[in-house]
């Protein structure tokens, strides 16, 4: 005992235990604060028998779906190394495909089960796992995560194309409403079956990754596949078992959700996992049992604040709480991820980088200036849409270039930059949007020093963010930016001094009395509404990309890149890593801050669903298919982001009715393709094309010296005409 | 993230508001047919007017949410060209725009409107919040008249408050206070007298459901509960729940019903999450209740192919669809859209179309076929009056863009929607009785 206090006194565990105690204090505060008031009743009269197992019942129902979503994630990721984003997509796309064999085609219940569960989803896992995923064994972990969001978004895309949800589609349940009581609470046999299959399959699949040669080689495969090889393993072949198995238990989850759901949703059902995401965590990415207890611990939860508390009442006066069908959950991860040590899987490689040329300071600018040079010829020749079109590749591209000293040269992987863009849009509305400006700050009427304190506004943001970074690295902090970003939008967001109550308006922005949305003439050529703030924005662009190459040349720049490539080298040379992950998260905040406030301007307006976590997963993808550590790449995922929907209205329907459907099918499943693309390329579409050019440049080089030289004679036999060899001295 | 569940939240709320459109005549043509007609404004030419609807369509998770405004303005506009040969003289030619759940579409789509259209209508975008385009739209003369806007639907207070709107589906709010605290709401309490006269002043009580993805989703439900609360229908629970809840997740809701014997439930999210909570009541043996009460947005194929929905009431501000007989426009509305095709969708952009035709008309009698101008429309538009689209819907003021206390109540019964009160095909309940009036600190 007093070795156990000792400990917990010691200063290595202050920290977590400080962080302890914090956290039970703020859950202790949710539950007397929300606690939900009965007339007549006292608060502890409304903790009844009926009422705790009522809660129980409806948690471990819906925990069970989470546990087995979760353990399919655990099961893929310990047996390959890839963390499944699209663990979610699948799982909807297995359970689209029960509904089309049962209800579609009649199937009777259980072979309709069978084939889904047994048959098509381990042949969608094994392919996906042969075709996408064996190649990212030694992948840096940014494709890794890029090819799995991308899988994600091609999915749900796919899935929108082939059931159309204009259609209503719903799933009977297993033996329909029968059931029995428990209490005063009856339990349909469908979910007890949920329940009675959650935790068998938690028990079967401990069983399997731990006592049978089979798991043992799915283990060994992850940890150090040349040597599993050389046992006997066959890591391809155990890969794709993994894969499967983890997309059957997807399936099944995605089958018993789409039980309880009154219409089938692709969106819902995907998303469901990351609410699953919790329970991985808790289980540290490798223990099923621990896997399933997470699952539990969130749907109890849930089931909880349903049942005992009124969530409106939680927070200090007009706190808008969120949906707690998402902050529950996404609490959860966060605590987890905080508290939980991060699973170490051994023999992890890095793929050698290639690392882009740093251009020169004169190449930079001249590359800008081309770049502004054609955005004027650009804003001089479209109309006022096309000017605001190519005015949104810009803003995405400068979202996007957040990205490159944090993710494309420090490797820390974030998903919450659209929270930040949103902190700057919402700066940007009480600064330039209200008549009086905000706080001691003048402003109103589009005042564009709204958009610097945008940029300042989001640094405290991004502090707040790299804090956990300091801790935390690669998925882990990955996941943890993913949190941030959803308890952004549901908990800041929704305030109503934010955008909680709907679109707030921000005017466009004025510069020495002209706005930015007034068509004007420039040496007699005309240029339309909004030509301005595109040819600003780009002049923005440029300032802050050039800036960013600077950074890039200079000390800082060097460290950033050396943070990446070895945190424990840095650390023994003397790098300071905590000040440089703070440092670089507050530049990245800044510089999203930045975009958030030039886009609020652009669009007029700003709300909420501008700002979901989910936005931001495009903008993550293209910025890494294009390259995201250079400034060109990201400038190249702005224009490949907004190509999408350009070529759908290139080709409108009225005119080409059945060019433009594919396109529209291109548009939902285009942005997921190009995030798998990645996986070929994990440099990026620009660091690739400019080594390749490089490479031909250099062997037309080597040709041409090659023409020039003059020609070595060949080696031959002495001749007839050569002179005989003699040996002086008398020879031997 | 839960980007769709708002969705399905604020069409639901968008269709909840009350609708009632005053009596017009329906005249086509007028004006002098010997005029030689003129390009009398953007979008008219002498031979056609083109008409924009800007309706969320191309969203890549949610294709086709709001397809039904667009039909029901393309199934108008033919039986316009067939029927009354067209507009002013020309022939109406509609422009769809696909504002995809996406702010930036949806300002496109105005912006694009603006040049190619004389007039928007069946608008039906969820995102409209910068109306600034709309309201300072130039015509052809250059002035910044506005683009007149008939739409569907309005979610954000900024469209709801357009000068330049005259919604189908008037906001609850009274845009006059929208900046005052606190704000006045105006709106339909629906059946809730009829519920009470018919079970008791005092019999009912019960569950109120908020949808809970958004903020702004869920205050706009608050005025109509609040508003039914003061006339008597006590409050035993409220919940939040999201559009993507699970029926499990319904389940604590359902108990507290059985705790409270409640006799009255109604659900201010979307359609599923009615046919959830309905289901998970049947499972549980909630048995207590005497009124499930939903609006127009249950007025849908889906609770009818659902048995638990069995005895749901469903009040709305158009005529039942199988009421053909009894209004001839309803008659065409369904003849001309086809039956699989008729929703609260299309039915309400297709009674756009005829406010906006009333209004045109009222132009052309007082201007001529060529004093058509955008000026002019929205001039002509407050003095619109009580609207109807020809008895198909719940009579209103247009002009005034104030909600109607008028419905037609429903229940489902036997896979069907049975007509319940008031009792005669091709009628309306009126009673101002059956307008609220609350104010309310929302903003």
């Amino acid at each position: 005992m007093s070795t156990t206090m000792e400990r917990l006194r010691s200063r290595q565990n202050l920290p977590t235990v400080i962080g302890a105690l914090l956290v039970a204090l703020l859950v202790g505060w949710v539950v007397i604060g929300g606690w939900r008031e009965v007339a007549g009743q006292s608060w502890t009269s409304t903790i009844t028998f009926d009422n705790l197992l009522r809660t129980l019942v409806v948690g471990v129902t819906i925990g069970s779906i989470y546990a087995i979503a979760a353990s399919g994630l655990v099961v893929t990721y310990t047996t390959s190394g890839v963390f499944n984003f699209a663990q979610g997509a699948m799982g909807m796309f297995c359970a689209f495909v029960y509904w089309t064999l049962k209800v579609d085609w009649g199937v009777p219940a259980i072979p309709a089960v069978l084939v889904t569960v047994l048959i098509f989803a381990p042949l969608f896992g094994a392919l996906i796992e042969r075709v996408l995923m064996r190649r990212l064994s030694t992948a840096p972990l940014v494709a890794k995560l890029v090819v799995t969001i991308g899988l994600m978004v091609a999915l749900m895309g796919l899935a929108v194309s082939i059931w159309e949800p204009t259609t209503s589609r719903s799933i009977p349940t297993f033996y329909g409403t029968e059931g029995f009581n428990i209490g005063d609470t009856f339990v349909p046999w469908f979910r007890f079956i949920t329940i009675v299959t959650g935790l068998l399959l938690a028990v079967i699949m401990r069983l399997v990754l731990y006592r049978t040669r089979l798991g043992v080689a799915m283990r060994a495969v992850v940890d150090q596949r040349e040597l599993a090889a050389l046992n006997g393993a066959r890591p391809g072949l155990t890969s794709s078992f993994a894969w499967a198995l983890g997309t059957s238990m997807a399936a099944l989850a995605g089958i018993f959700l789409a039980e309880e759901l009154s219409n089938l949703s692709v969106e819902t059902l995907t998303l469901f996992i990351v609410n699953a995401f919790a329970a991985a965590i808790i289980g540290r990415l490798k223990s099923l049992p621990w896997t399933y207890i997470g699952g539990m611990i969130i749907g109890i939860a849930i089931a909880f604040q349903s049942n005992f508390l009124d969530w409106t009442k939680v927070g200090p006066g007009e706190f808008t709480a969120g949906d707690p069908f998402f902050v529950i959950p996404t609490v959860i991860l966060f605590i987890a991820l905080l508290f939980i040590p991060q699973a170490r899987i051994e023999g992890r490689q890095l793929s050698s980088k290639i690392t882009p040329k740093v251009p020169s300071m004169k190449r930079a600018a001249l590359g800008m200036g081309v770049l502004f040079a054609f955005m004027l010829v650009n804003a001089a020749y479209w109309d006022r849409i096309g000017v605001r079109n190519l005015t949104l590749v810009v803003l995405y591209a400068l979202l996007m270039l957040s990205l490159v000293p944090l993710t494309g040269w420090s490797g820390q992987i974030s998903l919450a930059q659209i929270t930040f863009a949103g902190v700057g849009a919402f700066a940007m509305f009480k600064v330039a949007g209200s008549p009086d400006g905000w706080w001691i700050i003048p402003g109103g009427n589009g005042a564009v020093w709204g958009i610097i304190v945008a940029a300042l506004l989001a640094i405290p943001f991004g502090l707040l963010v790299a804090l956990p970074a300091l801790r935390l690295q690669g998925l882990y902090l990955a996941l943890a930016t993913m949190a941030f970003a959803i308890l952004g939008q549901q908990l800041f967001f929704e305030q109503e001094d934010v955008f909680g109550t709907g679109g707030k308006r921000i005017p466009p922005i004025r510069l020495f009395g002209f706005g930015l949305d007034e068509p004007f003439t420039l040496l007699g050529v005309r240029f339309s509404e909004d030509a301005a703030m595109l040819l600003f924005a780009t002049a923005c662009f440029c300032v802050v990309g050039l800036a960013v190459v600077a950074l890039r040349r200079s000390q800082y720049g060097r460290r950033l890149i050396a943070l990446r490539d070895s945190p424990a080298a840095s650390a023994t040379l003397g790098v300071n890593l905590f000040g440089t992950k703070l440092a670089v998260f507050a530049l990245s905040a800044a510089i999203a801050g930045f975009a958030g406030a030039l886009n609020g301007a652009y669009l007029g307006s700003a709300s909420t669903p501008d700002f979901e976590m989910l936005k931001g997963l495009p903008i993550l993808l293209l910025a890494v298919v294009g390259g995201v550590s250079l400034v060109s790449g990201v400038l190249f995922g702005g224009f490949a982001l907004q190509s999408f929907a350009w070529l759908v209205e290139l080709f409108p329907a009225r005119t080409y009715p059945t060019l433009n459907q594919w396109l529209v099918y291109w548009q939902r499943i285009g942005p997921g393709l190009a995030g798998i693309g990645i996986g070929r390329e994990p440099d990026g579409v620009v660091v690739q094309v400019s080594n390749d050019l490089d490479e031909k440049k250099r062997k037309k080089a080597e040709k041409a010296a090659a023409a020039v030289a003059p020609e070595e004679p060949p080696d031959q036999e002495p001749s007839g005409d050569r002179p005989p060899l003699t040996v002086a001295g008398g020879g031997a | 993230m839960r980007r769709f569940g708002w969705v399905s939240a604020l069409c639901a709320v968008a269709l909840v508001g009350a609708v009632s459109v005053g009596t017009a005549s329906a005249q086509s043509g007028g004006g002098n047919a010997k005029e030689a007609l003129t390009a009398s404004d953007v979008g008219i030419t002498p031979t056609e007017i083109r008409i924009g609807v800007i309706a969320d369509t191309g969203s890549s998770l949610a294709p086709g949410l709001f397809q039904g405004s667009v039909d029901g303005v393309q199934a108008w506009a033919k039986y316009m060209n067939e029927k009354e040969g067209g507009l002013a003289g020309r022939k109406i030619v509609i422009d769809a725009y696909d504002s995809a759940l996406d702010a930036n579409k949806a300002r496109n789509a105005i912006i694009e409107a603006c040049q190619k259209n004389f007039a928007i209508i069946g608008t039906s975008a969820l995102f409209v919040n910068n109306v600034d385009d709309l309201v300072g739209c130039k015509d052809a003369k250059g002035a910044a008249t506005g683009l007149p806007d008939f739409p569907f639907t309005t979610t954000e207070v900024a469209h709801q408050c357009s000068p330049v709107s005259y919604p189908i589906n008037p906001s609850t709010l009274d845009c006059a206070t929208k900046d005052a605290k606190p704000q006045s709401y105006r709106g339909a309490l629906g059946a809730t007298n009829y519920y009470l006269k018919k079970f008791g002043k005092n019999a009912l009580h019960g569950l109120f459901l908020y949808p809970s993805d958004l903020k702004s989703a869920k205050n706009s439900q608050i005025p109509a509960f609040t508003a039914q609360q003061e006339a008597g229908i006590k409050q035993d629970a409220t919940f939040d729940v999201s559009a993507r809840a699970q029926q499990s997740a319904y389940t604590p809701f359902v108990q507290s019903m059985k705790d409270s014997q409640s006799t009255y439930a109604r659900h201010g999210g979307n359609e599923a999450g009615m046919i959830a909570l309905m289901k998970e009541a049947k499972l549980q043996g909630v048995n207590t209740v005497k009124v499930w009460d939903c609006s127009l947005q249950c007025y849908d194929k889906d609770i009818l192919a659902t048995p638990e929905t069995e005895g749901l009431y469903v009040w709305t501000s158009f005529l039942p669809f199988d009421e053909t007989k009894s209004n001839p426009m309803l008659n065409n509305f369904i003849k001309y859209i086809g039956a699989d095709k008729a929703d609260g969708f299309s039915t309400q952009a297709w009674a756009s179309g005829v406010q906006f035709r009333d209004v045109v008309n009222s132009v052309v009698e007082a201007e001529g076929n060529n004093g058509l101008t955008r000026a002019a429309l929205l001039a002509a538009a407050p003095d619109l009056g009580d609207f109807d689209a020809d008895g198909m819907l719940a009579p209103r003021d247009a002009g005034a863009r104030v909600p109607s206390e008028c419905y037609v109540l429903n229940q489902v019964k036997g896979g069907k929607f049975v007509r319940v009160f008031p009792k005669k095909a091709g009628t309306f309940e009126c009673n101002k009785k059956d307008l609220y009036s609350i104010k309310l600190d929302l903003n």
